[in-house]
């Protein structure tokens, strides 16, 4: 047997690819087959706008997503039926932009939201280049803000065209699904960091490219098998089950993925890109903490604000970052910890935060600084006055950190309204449970205030009792003093870790706003609780809203404070500072008992902060094996991105590997069935259905013959009537037939795959041409 | 008694010398021939739908010389009676008794060419021969020479003053089939030797008569696996359902296909059949044995086309029928 097959040809000729599609295209072009493409395609291109939900959050979005797919394929179709040149279509695409892309796309700039202007057209125009840029700079969602919604009307068109054109007029129909996969590309690259809803955005993108490639896979059948019958039918019906059976492997795998596997943080554009305002280039707001507090000043007023709920603060900034001498506002670096500024465009969803709305109306007075005072979270801001349209332009927003900021600074005579959702009265703060976010790292706590929280909150208790145990303890132990007026003692000014560790272990303490709140912060972070220190203004004790209810702060009336996160992710504000009251002498110096050697200080001042968080946050000098666990830190993240990627990779494969899992068990089976007759028909069967993987059209109804026929050369017609011989002879077939039969299968096979390319190949193995349809209907073909 | 392998060999051999032999006279037509053959082995009668001057006698006789047998060639004409057929009995008058003449159906292979020229009465006449193989004039009966097979011609294109087959007789041919026009190079050939009429050729004989009743019965003993029965009963069956046909094909059809099987199967050097036999045979077995709907017709669907669709719609088997 492998003998004659060695004799025969040793080329086997390649099918002709695309079946000899007509103009027509391969699908065909009739009325169903079109209206069928045009469901599926559409059915692609909904799939893949989905990640750009997000991004918008607006019927605005789904108005352009419509139109520019219904205009797409409406063009395609057209284009199919009425064989337009190339350039004709090009032409329409344009023109349907045009017509179309003002109300749909900048319906801001559109007369009674339908007849485009000529600002509309420009903004359009240059949207198609500009919009991209801007629409990874700016806060999400954007809703229908300027021209931000001509990137995906711009390439929900242009794809829907392709799409529908590579579906109805060319040889490769099944190519129609690059188009969609550019935009669904395109809206994860320029989405968010969290979609909720990328798993069902990408399963549903499968599906819907699943049903598409076996649609055309299925068409292409019927152009080998004309005039369909029930079989026919009942094999197209199997290899639909076929590939709904894979499909509900992948999702199984994939739901099962994501509940078992940390959801990995996405790298977008969005995240990728320098944000336009940097927070490292202005100064901390506690760095000047003091000055605000010198006499020619105090009395300043600084800002008007009414609307401000009875006792609230305003804040000025939340800081997050600590390197050990200065507290400062995170987010340079576009990290996680401590968000991003960006853009804000009209609005933020705030719906899901905890608290009360508030509206506030702020005047600013001698207030000149890059922040833009607010409580709470923000929803929307509205600059009034000559400087609104600059502070609208420069105006960024921190949503982690609840910090705003203009580019070029607040003025006198600056007004805005800022509509925010204002948090919840605190808690009893020995109830609170930590809470989860991640800060940027901090440096090892002093072995003073180490000590301090020993002696006040020892670690038995609760994190909730330790909090409110060192806030009492600041409360019962501190005193306030600026270190300014001659009638205050010293108070050395500053928060890096020696003056901390110098106010924890001084006796009387004394300090004022910045002091305690960056040790309570420190003390906090060391208990368990994420803590950021707030710069604000904080109404004096005592001080009541004027009748009118505008309430004035002045210089003096800058505080800092801290806010914890609970467990249930709300940020509680607490107030470390203790109440001004007469400060006593000074007790003379106790000598230290010293239990074992103290830690040595951060870096001298002249460092840049900023350049000591970025150098190595996280480790502290006396670390004794500070290599090995950094080695080994490095090791876990090394495993812990390669096990994502793995898991990722292994996510999108999998419909893949279980078609080639499929097609191994398949073959095993066929390899060790019962019979010698059995086997050797199991041969031929997987000789045909590696043929069919190949392209070639091998139908159900055809003899073994015709077959071997349709793939060429003598060997298949030699193994077609040894097996013939075996099956239909009345002497059946000889001991060691079937292992015959299967080195000449395995001959065969080898020679269908030498002439191709790797991706061929591969194309091949993954193929759904013989899973389904025809193993089916060759075993319905037993009688 | 089951064919051997051996048998089959020599069976292929026979068949491949007796068609190799008259394709020498018909150029370019080895479907036809081979085709031929298998009707004359399997003991059936050849129906040839062909326009005038196709090489119809020439096959007859070529066929008749191969197997060093006898031909007739009988034109039908409206006015031909039975008895110009069959023959007649004569009163010899110095013999002072009846003498029966025999007509030119008594040869191995008879051409009755133009058969649907014929009155229906003697179309019957013909046609009660080819089923009994006998004639009985007078009240004797007289056994035509075996082996024994009719080719009739009919003439698709010129249908004025003709009388159709009836169905029941059109069944009673085992094969229906056209010899067409050669191709364009069987044709040069044709016309490089036009200076032999194409009857004078001879054929040399490459079998015995008596040899070819051997292989006819050598061919019935070729083994038909259960499915392959099973196979041909599902592709009547489908003539049957068609929506296009009014009268499917008959158990005969079935039957006759079967035996053709087992001939185009011996002929291939097997001993058994596969399903490539009964599809080859298919077409000129069962096409002629349909009576399509008119409306069908009226479609342009014709008996040939249906048989191939049914061809693609039935599966095949593939696999042997558990024990």
């Amino acid at each position: 047997m492998t003998g004659a097959a060695d004799a025969a040809e040793r080329r086997i000729p390649r099918p002709s690819r695309g079946g000899g599609a007509g103009p027509g295209g391969v699908v065909g072009d009739g009325p169903v087959a079109i209206a069928m493409s045009v469901l599926l395609v559409t059915a692609l291109l909904a799939a893949a706008l989905v990640p750009w939900w997000p991004v918008y959050e607006s019927g605005a979005f789904l108005v352009a997503a419509v139109v520019s797919v219904v205009a797409g394929a409406t063009i395609g179709v057209l284009g199919a039926r009425l064989r337009w040149r190339a350039w004709v279509v090009v032409v329409a695409v344009f023109a349907a932009y045009v017509v179309l892309g003002v109300p749909v796309a900048v319906p801001g700039r559109a007369v009674a939201g339908v007849l485009p202007t000529p600002a509309g057209l420009v903004d359009l125009l240059a949207g198609a280049a500009l919009s991209w840029k801007q629409l990874v700079t700016i806060a999400v969602p954007v809703g229908s803000y300027q021209a931000l919604l001509v990137p995906p009307f711009l390439l929900g068109l242009v794809a829907s065209t392709l799409a529908m054109s590579i579906a109805l007029r060319t040889r490769r129909p099944a190519a129609a699904v690059l188009p969609p996969a550019v935009v669904l590309v395109a809206g994860i690259a320029l989405g968010v960091v969290h979609d909720d809803f990328a798993i069902e955005a990408g399963l549903a993108f499968l599906v819907s490219s699943i049903g598409w490639l076996v649609y055309v896979a299925i068409a292409q059948r019927r152009r080998v098998v004309t005039d369909r019958t029930v079989d026919a039918a009942l094999a197209d019906v199997r290899r639909v089950v076929g590939a709904s059976a894979l499909l509900a492997v992948a999702m199984v795998g994939a739901t099962a993925a994501s509940v078992a596997l940390p959801m990995p943080q996405r790298t977008v554009v969005r995240s990728e890109l320098q944000p336009p305002f940097e927070p490292r280039d202005h100064e901390s707001p506690l760095t000047g903490f003091r000055a605000a507090f010198e006499p020619d000043v105090a009395r300043s007023e600084m800002l008007e604000v009414r609307g401000l709920p009875e006792g609230s603060g305003i804040r000025i900034a939340t800081l997050d970052s600590y390197d050990g001498v200065v507290y400062s506002v995170g987010g340079s670096d576009g990290a996680a910890a401590s968000g991003q500024f960006t853009r804000l465009p009209y609005r933020l969803d705030q719906s899901t935060t905890a608290g009360e709305p508030v509206r506030l109306e702020v005047a600013v007075d001698a207030y000149g600084d890059v922040w833009v005072p607010g409580v709470g979270r923000l929803e929307q801001i509205a600059f009034e006055g000559a400087r609104s349209a600059v502070l609208t332009e420069g105006f960024h927003y921190n949503d982690v950190t609840g910090t705003a900021a203009v580019a070029d600074g607040l003025q006198r005579g600056d007004r805005y309204v800022a509509e925010s959702v204002a948090p919840l009265p605190a808690a009893d703060l020995a109830e609170l449970t930590p809470g989860t976010s991640v800060l940027p790292a901090a440096p090892e706590l002093p072995e003073e205030l180490q000590r301090l929280l020993e002696s006040w909150a020892p670690v038995s208790a609760e994190p909730g009792a330790r909090l409110a145990a060192v806030i009492e303890g600041f409360h019962r132990e501190g005193y306030v003093s600026h270190g300014i007026g001659d009638d205050e003692p010293p108070s050395r000014s500053g928060h890096a870790l020696d003056r901390i560790a110098e106010l924890a272990s001084a006796r009387p303490m004394v300090g004022d706003g910045e002091q305690y709140a960056v040790a309570a912060a420190l003390l906090a972070r060391q208990i368990g609780f994420p803590a950021r220190v707030v710069v604000g203004y904080l109404p004096a004790a005592g001080a009541a809203a004027a009748p009118d209810g505008v309430r004035v702060f002045r210089s003096a009336d800058l505080q800092a404070w801290i806010e914890v996160q609970d467990a249930d992710g709300a940020w509680v504000q607490v107030d470390p500072n203790p109440l001004p009251r007469p400060i006593p002498e000074r007790e003379p110096d106790q000598p230290t008992v010293v239990s074992r050697p103290q830690s040595a200080l951060p870096p001298p001042a002249d460092r840049t902060p900023v350049e000591d968080l970025a150098a190595e946050p996280e480790l502290s000098p006396d670390e004794p094996d500070d290599d090995g666990a950094w080695w080994l830190e490095g090791l876990l993240a090394v495993l812990r991105v390669t096990g994502i990627a793995v898991a990722v990779l292994a996510l999108f494969t999998s419909p893949f590997l279980a078609i080639v899992v499929a097609k191994l068990r398949r073959r095993r089976l066929r390899r060790n069935a019962a019979t010698t007759v059995e086997r050797i028909e199991g041969g031929w069967q997987e000789f045909a259905d590696t043929a069919a993987d190949y392209g070639y059209a091998i139908t159900p109804t055809a003899t073994r013959s015709e077959q071997a026929a349709t793939v060429g050369g003598l060997g298949p017609l030699v193994l077609a009537s040894v097996v013939d011989r075996a099956v239909f002879a009345p002497d059946g077939p000889a001991e060691g037939d079937d292992d015959r039969v299967w080195t000449t299968v395995d001959e065969l096979q080898r020679r269908l795959a030498e002439p191709r390319t790797r991706r061929e190949r591969l194309r091949a193995a993954i193929s759904l041409g013989s899973l389904g349809g025809y193993a089916g209907s060759r075993r319905g073909a037993r009688s | 008694m089951t064919m051997t392998p051996e048998d089959a060999t020599r069976f292929a051999a026979n068949l491949d010398r007796l068609v190799g032999a008259v394709e020498e006279v018909l150029l370019g037509k080895n479907r036809v021939v081979r085709l031929a053959f298998t009707a004359f082995l399997s003991e059936g009668h050849l129906l040839l739908e062909d326009v005038p001057g196709t090489g119809k006698t020439s096959l007859a006789r070529a066929m008749a010389q191969s197997v060093d047998g006898t031909s007739n060639r009988v034109q039908f004409t409206p006015d031909l009676l039975p008895g110009d057929i069959t023959g007649v009995t004569v009163y010899d008058q110095r013999a002072g008794r009846f003498e029966f003449h025999p007509g030119p159906v008594f040869a191995n292979i008879v051409l009755a060419d133009e058969i649907n020229r014929a009155s229906p009465k003697t179309q019957s006449a013909l046609l009660e021969v080819m089923e009994e193989e006998q004639v009985t004039v007078d009240g004797q009966t007289h056994r035509v020479e075996r082996p024994f097979m009719v080719i009739a011609t009919q003439n698709p294109v010129e249908q004025a003053g003709t009388y159709r087959l009836p169905e029941a007789q059109l069944d009673r041919f085992l094969m229906r089939t056209s010899i067409g026009y050669p191709d364009h190079a069987s044709t040069i050939r044709i016309l490089e030797g036009a200076d032999q009429r194409a009857h004078e050729q001879l054929v040399q004989p490459q079998l015995a008569a008596a040899e070819i009743i051997e292989m006819a019965a050598l061919a019935r003993t070729v083994y038909v696996d259960p499915t392959i029965h099973d196979y041909v009963s599902r592709l009547v069956d489908a003539t049957r359902t068609a929506k296009e046909v009014r009268l499917g094909v008959s158990v005969r059809g079935a039957l006759a296909l079967i035996r053709a099987a087992k001939t185009h199967a011996a002929g291939r050097g097997r001993h058994y059949v596969v399903p490539d036999d009964v599809k080859a045979l298919a077409e000129p077995v069962l096409a002629h044995r349909l009576i399509l709907d008119p409306e069908a017709e009226f479609d342009g669907v014709t008996a040939s086309n249906l048989i191939a669709q049914v061809l693609i719609e039935t599966p095949p088997p593939s696999t042997r029928q558990a024990v």
